[in-house]
């Protein structure tokens, strides 16, 4: 074989290396572009809270208990007015807040209803006390029945559906997520630096960061166009009101960080090819 | 040098067109292992959330719809039956079910009555919160009047249903809708707790109609009994259910 | 466990509303009741053999489904056959289990009659609601004039179950077929499970 054929033949493998390399960093930029997502939304308290108060989130709940509790005035001999005034007076933003932040920081997600039942039977006395008839019976049992029952309703509205079992997956995957992320970063200035460092022509690094970046562009814009032209969370179908939109909100906005990232990748994708376009042209016409 | 400049201009054009079709290799590539990874593992979970969602956004509307259109039909037989002989009474009129309206749930589809009781309310088909805040409903695993099977109607002790404390034997229940007027005579009236599902006969071929609500009445709470009004077929067009 | 007898006596409704939902789409508003869907309910009132003991499918779920059957669907004979083939499968299953009870199910006879069932409720045209609050989960179908959603059948799945309500405030409106109650106990079923402390069984 002619010492010019050899240079060929390792010339066209090495090509395939980087391109298999370059390969490995679309991979990875994806990967780490998930995983960052993942980090600043679902593993994050302040982004649940962030949704909720987007999304009016404490104002519906607690409209939407006031309803339940006026169903419940109803069968027990109350006027809708206990109801609203109950309502009027509990703050459930304070009461949502701290479950939120109980099940983030792996605590126990067991709703305390103590205090509601309080203020709930204190309310009960004063409205049987106002609206006492004669010939209206007023048995205890029946009593502890409805501020059960009203506590039900109320650890309803505060709870998440599923949260409690997607909780436990947040508190053993934080950390592992975490590792994940460096590994990736890690693996990825080494891939880049092999790319670099490696080559002949130095400016040839460029052409092959800018598959990766395309490529990963592409990844991350074909998911998250996938789900925002299907519109897919516009489609669950949730009882509430307010667990709905906090569910659109919440899984819409994981995808938000998708498109973020896609048109990061893009930018870079960009800028690479024409340094590389650049670069190149020079050279020949230096030649 | 030179020679580097020349190696590098014979072999290597700028090939811009691997810039297009190479991440787009990748891009196939790459989702292609992640959903090989993860659609197998994960297909459970799938096939759960996909029960989660319709066809179209979610409709949050808490309004019914009122397809109640008064009709005489019946309350002029109830004139006939006063002034004739018994004989009369059992030429009940044939309705085909095809020709009704039937209720959707949550429809607000009639109007119940028991003059005795000063009950006069709205009757819907379902009984959940929203109806039963408006009026009384039918469960819907029991039938709508004239279908000739047993119909089940709940209301709240303190709204609608208050007036259930003055039902007595022989009292009439008149239930109108939009395809006849029925009458129901109270044939008892008992106590019985909620779980008790001797209460009811869903299953029976009969027309029958149960009323219930909390029990007792006028009192401040919830409680596990129930007063269960029971009340037997009088008049009012039968539906004819067969095609 | 119990709450998965409900799901399964369920998946045989959901069977039938699967053929029914098909058919709907042209129909009339109110159709009647033919013979082939009086053949399909005779089949829902037949009891199936679990370890000895016959059980049967509650009287309200049957009742629904013939007012289904009346409102909005127009069923031919094949497709009465099909409906009635997908509720044998279920049957024959629960019978070779030979078990009476599903407490007594191992996971993976439940993860196969929870199969058989979603294969029944795999055609069905149905989506799942879930309220938080009643703890129970609504299965509709479109209606017949393809705008609307409309509950197609009362089977409750998870908390306060019961045809007699609290006078109506906790009620499970509207409530539950089958395959989504399935999918429910079998995959994320977690929640529910630990939701279902009161709980009434009906068959």
């Amino acid at each position: 074989m002619s010492e010019k054929r050899k240079k060929k033949s390792s010339s066209k493998l090495r090509t395939f290396v980087y391109v298999v390399m370059s390969f490995f960093l679309a991979l990875i930029l994806f990967l780490l572009s998930v995983c960052v997502s993942l980090r600043v939304t679902v593993f994050s308290p302040d982004y649940m809270l962030q949704a909720m108060s987007n999304r009016e989130y404490y104002t519906q709940v607690t409209e939407e208990m006031r309803g339940q509790l006026e169903s419940l005035a109803h069968a027990s001999g109350l006027s809708s007015e206990f109801a609203n005034d109950f309502t009027a007076g509990y703050d459930m933003r304070e009461d949502i807040v701290s479950y939120v932040d109980s099940f983030y920081s792996g605590k126990s997600t067991l709703i305390n209803t103590t205090n509601f039942k309080q203020k709930f039977r204190a309310s009960l006395d004063a409205y049987i006390e106002e609206n006492k008839k004669e010939g209206t019976e007023v048995k205890e049992s029946s009593l502890e029945y409805l501020v059960n029952e009203a506590a039900d309703i109320y650890t309803n509205s505060i709870e998440i559906p599923f949260f409690s079992v997607l909780a436990n997956y947040i508190g053993k995957l934080s950390m592992p997520l975490n590792i994940t992320i460096i590994a990736l970063v890690l693996i990825g200035g080494i891939i880049t630096a092999i790319l670099f460092l490696t080559n002949e022509f130095r400016h040839r690094g460029y052409r092959y960061l800018s598959y990766a970046f395309i490529a990963a562009f592409l990844c991350d814009a074909v998911i998250a166009g996938t789900v925002t032209i299907s519109g897919i969370f516009g489609k669950i179908n949730l009882a509430t009101r307010s667990l709905y939109n906090l569910f659109v909100e919440y899984f819409n906005g994981i995808f938000v960080y998708f498109w973020i990232f896609a048109a990061a990748f893009i930018v870079f994708g960009l800028v690479f090819f024409f340094t590389f376009a650049g670069k190149h042209r020079k050279l020949v016409n230096s030649h | 040098m030179h020679n580097k400049h020349h190696h590098h201009s014979s072999h290597r054009s700028l090939n811009g067109k691997n810039f297009i079709i190479l991440p787009i290799v990748f891009c196939v590539l790459i989702l292609g292992i992640a959903s090989a990874i993860i659609i197998p593992n994960t297909m459970r979970f799938i096939n759960m959330a996909s029960m989660f969602f319709s066809d179209n956004p979610h409709d949050f509307s808490d309004e019914f719809k009122n397809i109640y259109v008064p009709t005489s039909e019946g309350l002029e037989e109830d004139v006939k039956e006063e002034t004739s002989n018994a004989q009369s009474k059992k030429t009940t009129k044939t309705v085909p079910i095809t020709d009704i309206e039937y209720p959707d749930y949550s429809d607000q589809f009639g109007e119940f009555i028991i003059e005795d009781c000063n009950i006069k309310c709205p009757l819907f088909y379902g009984d959940g919160d929203l109806q039963l805040n408006y009026g009384v409903g039918i469960y819907t695993g029991s039938f709508i009047p004239g279908y000739g099977r047993p119909i089940l109607v709940a209301g709240h002790n303190a709204t609608y249903f208050n007036g259930l404390k003055y039902a007595q034997k022989g009292q009439t229940i008149l239930i109108r809708t939009s395809y006849g007027n029925y009458k129901y005579e109270i044939t008892d009236i008992a106590v019985k707790k909620y779980n008790d599902k001797s209460a009811y006969d869903l299953g029976a071929r009969e027309e029958t109609l149960t009323l219930y609500t909390c029990y007792p009445f006028d009192q401040f709470g919830l409680t596990s009994q129930r007063c269960f009004v029971y009340a037997k077929y009088v008049s009012g067009p039968k539906l004819d259910i067969s095609r | 466990m119990k709450k998965v007898l409900k799901v399964l006596s369920a998946a045989m409704l959901s069977a039938v509303v699967a053929v029914g939902a098909s058919a709907s789409v042209f129909a009339a508003s109110t159709t009647g009741l033919n013979a082939a869907e009086e053949k399909v309910l005779a089949e829902l009132n037949t009891t199936v053999d679990m370890g000895g003991v016959q059980k049967s499918l509650p009287v309200q779920y049957i009742n629904q489904a013939e007012q289904y059957f009346i409102k909005e669907v127009d069923m031919t004979d094949a497709q009465a056959d099909e409906v009635i083939a997908k509720i044998n499968a279920v049957k024959a299953y629960l019978t070779s289990v030979g078990k009476s009870k599903f407490s007594e199910f191992t996971d993976a006879e439940v993860d196969k009659a929870v199969s058989l069932a979603k294969e029944a409720a795999a055609v069905v045209d149905c989506t799942i609601e879930y309220n938080k609050a009643t703890r129970v989960v609504t299965v509709v179908t479109k209606s017949a004039d393809g705008k609307s959603s409309t509950p197609v059948a009362d089977v409750s799945v998870g908390g306060k179950d019961g045809v007699v309500k609290t006078t109506g405030f906790d009620v499970p409106g509207v409530v539950a077929v089958a395959g989504v109650g399935i999918l429910l106990v079998s995959a994320a079923g977690v929640y529910l499970i630990r939701t279902s402390k009161k709980e009434t069984v009906d068959a």
